[in-house]
């Protein structure tokens, strides 16, 4: 740029060098500026990296730190922690211990036991065997002592009878010894007879044989004839036989034919047995179901004989009910009825009484008809309380006239009895009855004094008579 | 007597007659209507009554005595009986009365020894100690010791636990133990106030156990403790006419054994031991050991204890020296093959043993193989149990082979060894064998006497 600055001085000089030398100043600030930022960048990197050094040592420091702190409190809590496993394992191993050993005693009580008892077992067992053998030490003496004896009998037996059979046997020697001499000797005169037998015998037959020759020839001749004509009837016969075969295969020939026929016919009957059958299975079908059918009506017409009886029960109920109701409610009506006639009667005799006591209340009574009828003008629906006033004063009369009579009566009837008591004890003192007659001293009787008692009603309250007053009424 | 109603002359069944005169029929079987009974019989009958106060048996004649006997009150104290009824039925009708079963031929068919050994048997089992007094016991030794032969007792009472202490000082007790104050001054019954004084006693048979304890079950009251072990000891030294002890299943150990075969020694009577059922060990094989060549056995049974190889050595040693011992029981112990060899080879020298048991031992093949060696050359054994032990295809051969050339074995039971069955078999057969040849030989010997 320099040449570009000397050729342009000798232009606009002025100017364009201060604007070059501005530009100039500027490029040159502007470079510098760079410059400074470009160490201010380096300066500011290597700071930052510094920095970052120096932040990654202090951060490695703080964990370090950090670690520290947290190994030793970690290491606290974990030594506590240790303790106290410790404890618990070692209080868990104490108590296996006391198990194990428990165990052990355990074992060495019960193996003791066991052994105690296999040895009793053992010497129990031997004690049984012992007597076992025992036993059968004696039960087989037994059995050889027995067969001693059945073998000494035995061997008795056999020598008394072997020498039984010996002398059998001498005895049957003797005699056979006999047998033989007489049997020689027989036979000798056996053979001679034979012998003269024989001879004799010979002679005879040659006589006999020269006769029989004779007799033979003839008899030869007769029977020749007697062959010829049996040959003679055996022709016959054999032709009559032919014709006799003739016949019997013709008979044989028919009896084909009928059994043929026979055959037929067993298969038509075979044939109509099956539709026999299958018709019977059918009608037995049928059978079935109309038996069922049946049943069914008739289960059907049970429950509906069922249902009527039961019906006709209920209506036979209601009916009874209804007739005790009514009977009832007649009984009510006949009771009441007879109460209204009873009441109609009481009416009635009232009426009468009263027509009767008029004339002894009539006066009273004016007054009072009077008085009811100067009342009825004014008051008509009082009516009827003024007759039922003259009712209950009616009624009260009556009640007052029934209570004075009854016990007028009641007055009579107590005299009556009273007097009826004297005049008895009376006619008693006077009379002897007839059990004190039968006694030994009947003239001697005494009766009770006569004296009024006084009836034995509890309600009444009467006065004791003494026997004086009573006696003074008596006599 | 009512008249009958009938006529005197009419023929009337005697029965009928009798009824009708008497109503009352006697349910006594020796009552009779017409025999009045003579004047010696109602003096008999005084005398059975009166017999406690006044016996009277020897002057009577023998049809006499039996009548006593029959009638004689089973209830009489036995001080005035022991000694002077014979034995016959009033003893057999003691028995039966007192006890239901009553085998007589297990007492050698003697009712008196009967009674009195059962009498003494119950008085001894339930003895307390401490509480029952020895008086009863000795009051009846005098009266039974002439008829005592065996005595089998199957319980023995320990005291009764007290919380205090008494130290009571029994007659004839003077044991050498520690003075603990805890505990009592008896273990068990002492027989050392007893044996010495049974002059005829040849079996004694002993069990520490009770019987019927129920809920009151203690290990101890089936245990021998030491100090009954050192009186019993001593009782039995003094007893001199003693051939049988048997002493099993009371708790048995090594201690134990020594003291009681220390005092056995050089017995004079003692023919027949049995320790079966306890728990001697080695130690106590050895004491037994030397008994063996100190004594006069002939039975030795040590069946079920802990002997194991080293205690059957030194009874094997025992045994090569030994010329009386008949019959050796070692089952069920525990031998194994080296117990097993060292008896085999002890036969090998021994002339005199029969019988041999060597059963459940846990025994296999080289102790058949020596006992093979031992049957070959043997005449005298008779009888070899080898029964559950595992001897094997190998030792069933060899004893095969040995009994081959045997001639005196009459009886070999190799049952459940795990022998061949042919074996087994040819076994079976030189055993029948060999029971026909001794029958034989029997037979000529009872024919030349």
């Amino acid at each position: 740029m320099p040449k570009k600055r000397g050729g342009s001085k000798g232009g606009a000089k002025t100017e364009e060098e201060k604007l070059l030398l501005l530009q100039q100043r500027a490029q040159a600030e502007e470079e510098m500026a760079k410059k400074r930022e470009e160490i201010l960048t380096l300066f500011l990197k290597d700071k930052l990296q510094k920095e970052q050094k120096n932040a990654a040592v202090n951060l490695l420091k703080l964990n370090e730190g950090w670690r520290s702190v947290l190994r030793q409190t970690r290491a606290a809590e974990l030594r506590r922690d240790i303790t106290v496993l410790s404890q618990t394992f070692e209080r868990q191993l104490d108590g296996l211990d006391s198990v194990v050993k428990n165990l052990e005693r355990d074992l060495q009580e019960a193996e003791r036991q066991s052994a105690h008892v296999r040895r009793v077992h053992l010497q129990q067992l031997e004690r049984l065997r012992a007597q076992q053998d025992q036993r059968l030490a004696f039960v087989q003496q037994h059995w050889e002592d027995g067969l001693q004896q059945l073998g000494a009998r035995f061997g008795l037996e056999r020598k008394q009878i072997s020498s039984h059979c010996r002398q059998q046997r001498a005895d049957l020697a003797d005699a056979k010894f006999t047998v033989e001499q007489q049997h020689k000797a027989v036979m000798n005169e056996i053979h001679r007879l034979y012998s003269e037998g024989i001879a004799a015998y010979e002679s005879a037959h040659e006589d006999r044989k020269a006769a029989l020759l004779l007799v033979n020839k003839g008899t030869l001749r007769e029977k020749l004839l007697q062959n010829q004509e049996a040959e003679q009837l055996c022709s016959a016969e054999t032709q009559q036989l032919s014709l006799l075969l003739f016949r019997t295969q013709d008979l044989v020939k028919k009896t084909d034919a009928d059994m043929r026929k026979v055959k037929t016919l067993q298969d038509t009957v075979i044939s109509l047995r099956e539709t026999l059958t299958s018709s019977q299975t059918e009608n037995s079908s049928v059978e079935t179901n109309l038996s069922a059918a049946r049943n069914q009506v008739n289960t059907k017409t049970h429950e509906l004989r069922d249902q009527l009886g039961q019906v006709h029960a209920a209506a036979r109920k209601q009916l009874t009910q209804l007739t005790v109701q009514s009977d009832n409610a007649a009984k009510k009506l006949q009771a009441l009825i007879v109460k209204g006639q009873k009441v109609l009667r009481v009416a009635e005799m009232c009426h009468k009484l009263e027509s009767e006591q008029r004339e002894v209340l009539s006066l009273f009574w004016s007054e009072e008809l009077q008085r009811a009828e100067a009342e009825t003008e004014t008051e008509e629906p009082v009516k009827d309380m003024r007759e039922l006033r003259q009712v209950t004063r009616r009624i009260n009369g009556a009640v007052l006239q029934r209570a004075a009579l009854k016990k007028q009566r009641e007055d009579l009837s107590r005299e009556n009895q009273q007097l009826r008591d004297l005049l008895r004890q009376h006619l008693d003192a006077m009379t002897i009855s007839d059990a004190d007659a039968g006694g030994h001293h009947a003239l001697l009787a005494v009766c009770q004094a006569p004296t009024t008692t006084a009836p034995p009603n509890a309600d009444r309250r009467h006065t004791v008579i003494e026997a004086a007053h009573a006696v003074k009424h008596a006599l | 007597m009512r008249r009958s109603p009938y006529s005197p002359g009419a023929n009337l069944n005697p029965v009928e007659d009798f009824r009708k005169m008497r109503r009352i029929i006697a349910e006594d079987p020796d009552w009779s209507l017409n025999i009045v009974p003579c004047l010696s019989k109602l003096c008999l009958q005084s005398i059975e009554r009166n017999f406690e106060g006044k016996p009277i048996f020897e002057e009577l004649t023998p049809i006499q005595k039996d009548f006593v006997q029959e009638n004689l009150s089973t209830s009489l104290p036995l001080h005035v009986t022991a000694n002077l009824i014979s034995d016959g039925v009033y003893w057999k009708r003691c028995c039966e009365q007192r006890w239901d079963l009553c085998d007589v031929s297990h007492y050698g068919h003697s009712w008196k020894r009967m009674f009195f050994e059962r009498h003494m048997e119950t008085i001894i089992e339930l003895f307390i100690p401490e509480v029952t007094e020895t008086k009863t016991v000795l009051v009846m030794v005098p009266l039974c010791r002439n008829y005592v032969k065996r005595l089998d007792i199957s319980q023995l009472l320990p005291p009764i636990k007290e919380p205090q202490n008494e130290e009571e000082e029994e007659f004839g007790l003077e044991l050498a133990s520690d003075n603990e104050y805890d505990r009592p001054s008896l273990d068990h019954f002492d027989f050392n106030i007893l044996l010495d004084k049974l002059t005829k006693l040849e079996e004694l048979h002993l069990v520490y156990r009770v019987k019927q304890c129920g809920m009151n079950f203690e290990w101890k009251m089936f245990e021998m403790t030491t100090r009954d072990c050192e009186s019993l000891a001593k009782a039995l030294k003094s007893c001199k006419t003693l051939k049988l002890l048997k002493l099993h299943q009371s708790h048995i150990e090594d201690e134990k054994c020594r003291l009681l075969v220390k005092d056995l020694l050089d017995h004079p009577s003692l023919r027949e031991l049995d320790f079966s059922h306890n728990l001697i060990g080695d130690k106590g094989a050895r004491a037994i050991g030397k008994l063996l060549n100190r004594s006069k056995l002939e039975i030795l049974n040590l069946c079920d204890n802990e002997i194991r190889g080293l205690g059957a050595k030194a009874i094997a040693h025992a045994l090569s020296k030994n010329s009386t011992l008949l019959s050796l029981n070692l089952r069920l112990n525990r031998l194994r093959d080296d117990g097993g060899q060292a008896i085999g080879k002890a036969l090998l020298n021994n002339n005199t043993l029969l019988h041999l048991h060597l059963g459940g031992n846990e025994l296999t093949g080289p102790t058949a193989v020596t006992l093979s060696k031992v049957l070959v050359q043997s005449n005298t054994l008779k009888s070899i149990n080898l029964s559950c032990n595992n001897l094997c295809v190998d030792g069933g051969r060899a004893l095969e082979e040995a009994m081959s050339h045997n001639t005196s074995v009459t009886e070999c039971d190799i049952r459940l060894t795990e022998v061949d069955k042919q074996s087994v078999s040819f076994i079976n057969q030189v055993v029948w064998a060999n029971q026909s040849l001794e029958q034989k030989r029997h037979a000529q010997e009872s024919k030349t006497k």
